[in-house]
């Protein structure tokens, strides 16, 4: 099919399923993306984005601009994990960027979740290295870009509350660049599994 | 045990590399029509077809109408495989003179054989109509008359569905999912994979000898009957059902297209609507879901099914099931169990058994020595993957009953136990290779001697490969 009559119907098709869009509700959330949340994000990722299993991300008050930035990466597939590539790659490609900044901004108003309590052997030297960084290896504190409580900084992502098992997987697959972060890829080849998962039960606990 | 001839592994080896080929065209997926709907992979439904994960089973509740209507909404699978029957010498019917005829139980034992394909349909009509039809070509059918492998194609697992979610104005999630179904198979309906049609064994062997009683929900109606149901899924927590079963004649006969409904005992035959029940407590959190519940049916049914008018035997099939998964990455953990009883009320057979007039036209028309008998199945499975890769599954397969010697002429029991081993490998999701090793310490009744020709239940233990392709 020409690809250009396939976008179109696609964006015809999710249009027409949801024909609330351009309606807003009284927060300013656009109606046709709260009805996507609903309908289909919360099956993996929670009622509001709270998500309960740790395959799935939490959104619920992420960063906008990170959420937004992410849906793009996975439409165009430039985020190519193997997660993205299996569960996202096909529900970014049919959501049109109206509906993107809908749903970013839908899931950064939701409250954050509050954190998990963790293994307090794991959340100690985790809140150490997310705090100070480890300057052996020349890893500077997590604060100065995901926010002194983890909480995400402009396109940085908030990290407080996370699922641990997430976290972790996302360091490992940007460890083995198969996901593109130069920043952090640096960062991550210096921390060793223990580490990762310390930093990640600190904030999951947050 | 012999094994496959050298010539059968080269061939084997053949087979599997050109169905790898084909397998691996780019951007091929394990439920192809549905994951090139939404665009995602196989892992997102499915733990390992045809067992689904928590967003599966909602994409099913749902009429499979998540994602885009494809233009062109096909696909297709295929299975080749090996069976080696640890003992293949058997009688296997009797001369004219009565004379036991002894050769092959199994005509193809060792030897690799295309088992069939099937081509889908399936996917969304409109946001709330989806559904999918099956239609399989059987290689290996067998000729009811002959007894020989007869390839046969005709229609395969269906189910179409008109759906709604609805929730209230602050929801943060669905309160209710519900719909309305039309299928040809009691509980292929259904989300949990410890209900029947699509429950444990996923795939068996088609040539391997297979105990011969077993309940009537458990696959005695496949694609002969047309149920219609209407199920409502309460957040994700209470799942309740209701469906009527009858026979899939008339205007419902496509239910049934490429059954061998002229020939005595070719189908069952239903006498009208007959209720199906399903009650489910489903509960999930972190990585885990678990779920209870219970189903089953009561079914008004003709002895014979080339006489619809006679009077009706009733079984009562009561069920109870369970599920539990772990799904992380890379570990994976499920487990399955059911138990059903049925209740046979020979209401028709028994009094023409007595009679010495028993239903049907051939033989094979029940002739019970009660007026009611009873079966009980159970079956405990659990599966371990490692990457959604490497499997490992146990399980556990029993069924026992009360003697008759009308229903169970040689030993007079219909008891059967056996144990199965499988290994998987899915070098991609739409591709699974599985070793599959079935042992019997029942078979018919007994272990020693289940057939008066001193076959023994073990003889039938079976080692099956398979090799299986969605594109």
């Amino acid at each position: 099919m020409n690809m250009r009559i396939a976008a179109i119907s696609v964006a015809v098709a999710v249009l027409g399923a949801f024909n609330a869009q351009g309606a807003n509700t009284t927060d300013g959330t656009d109606k046709a993306a709260v009805k996507v949340a609903i309908e289909l994000c919360s099956v993996c990722h929670g009622p509001g984005g709270d998500s309960i299993s740790p395959t799935f991300p939490k959104l619920a008050g992420q960063v906008e601009k990170y959420l937004a930035a992410q849906l793009r990466a996975f439409k165009s597939r430039e985020r190519a994990d193997p997660e993205a590539h299996d569960y996202m790659w096909g529900m970014g490609g049919s959501i049109p960027d109206p509906l993107v900044d809908g749903l970013a901004h839908y899931f950064a108003s939701q409250p954050p979740p509050p954190g998990m309590r963790g293994d307090p052997a794991l959340v100690a030297p985790g809140r150490k290295l997310f705090e100070e960084g480890d300057k052996a290896k020349n890893v500077s504190a997590c604060t100065g870009c995901h926010g002194a409580n983890g909480e995400g900084n402009a396109v940085f992502p908030r990290l407080a509350g996370q699922h641990a098992a997430y976290i972790v997987r996302q360091l490992e697959v940007i460890k083995q660049n198969l996901r593109a972060s130069p920043v952090m890829h640096g960062i991550v080849t210096q921390l060793t599994p223990n580490q990762m998962k310390e930093v990640a039960e600190f904030l999951q606990s947050k | 045990m012999r094994w496959a001839t050298t010539r059968s592994c080269v061939y084997a080896m053949v087979m599997a590399a050109a169905l790898l080929f084909f397998g691996s065209v780019p951007d091929a997926r394990a439920v192809p029509a549905f994951s090139r709907q939404t665009g995602q992979q196989c892992i997102a439904c499915h733990v390992s077809f045809p067992e689904l994960t928590p967003y599966g089973r909602y994409f099913k509740l749902t009429g499979y109408t998540i994602g885009t209507r494809q233009t062109l909404p096909f696909a297709v699978m295929a299975q080749a495989s090996v069976t080696k029957t640890q003992n293949n010498t058997g009688v296997v019917g009797q001369d004219d003179a009565g004379n036991n005829i002894v050769g092959d139980v199994n005509r193809r034992d060792g030897s690799v054989v295309f088992s069939g394909a099937s081509l889908f349909l399936a996917g969304k009509a409109t946001d709330h109509l989806g559904g999918f039809v099956q239609w399989t070509y059987n290689n290996l059918a067998t000729d009811p008359n002959t007894g020989a492998i007869k390839a046969h194609g005709g229609i395969d697992n269906t189910d179409l569905r008109l759906t709604g979610i609805s929730y209230g104005a602050d929801a943060k999630q669905p309160d209710w999912v519900y719909g309305l179904t039309l299928h040809n198979n009691p509980t292929s309906q259904d989300v949990w994979n410890s209900t029947p049609a699509f429950g444990f064994p996923f795939t068996a062997s088609p040539l391997a000898q297979t105990p011969a009683a077993r309940t009537l929900i458990d696959g005695g109606l496949a694609q002969q009957v047309a149920g219609v149901g209407a199920y409502a899924f309460w957040h994700k927590m209470i799942y309740a059902e209701f469906s009527l079963y009858r026979t899939a004649d008339g205007v419902f006969s496509w239910l049934r297209a490429g059954q061998n409904i002229d020939t005595p005992q070719g189908v069952n035959r239903l006498s009208g609507y007959n209720p199906y029940w399903r009650l489910a407590w489903n509960y999930e959190w972190g990585p885990h879901s678990v779920m209870a519940g219970t189903y089953g049916m009561v079914v008004n049914k003709q002895p014979e099914n080339t006489m619809p008018e006679t009077p009706t035997d009733r079984f009562t099939d009561t069920a109870f099931d369970a599920q539990y998964q772990y799904i992380t990455n890379p570990h994976t953990f499920t487990a399955q169990t059911t138990y059903i009883h049925e209740r046979q009320d020979w209401n028709a057979s028994y009094p023409n058994t007595l009679n010495g007039n028993p239903f049907g036209l051939s033989a094979a028309a029940p002739t019970p020595g009660n007026p009611s008998t009873s079966l009980d199945t159970v079956k405990i499975k659990g599966t371990y993957y490692y990457q959604r890769k490497y499997g490992l599954t146990l399980a556990y397969l029993s069924t026992t009953g009360s003697s008759d010697t009308g229903l169970y002429s040689v030993t007079g029991v219909p008891d059967s136990r056996a144990y199965v081993l499988e290994l998987d490998y899915l070098p991609i999701q739409n591709v699974r290779l599985m070793l599959q090793y079935t042992y019997y310490t029942i078979f018919n009744g007994a272990g020693d001697n289940y057939d008066g020709n001193g076959r023994n239940a073990w003889d039938n233990n079976t080692l099956f490969f398979n090799v299986w392709v969605a594109l």
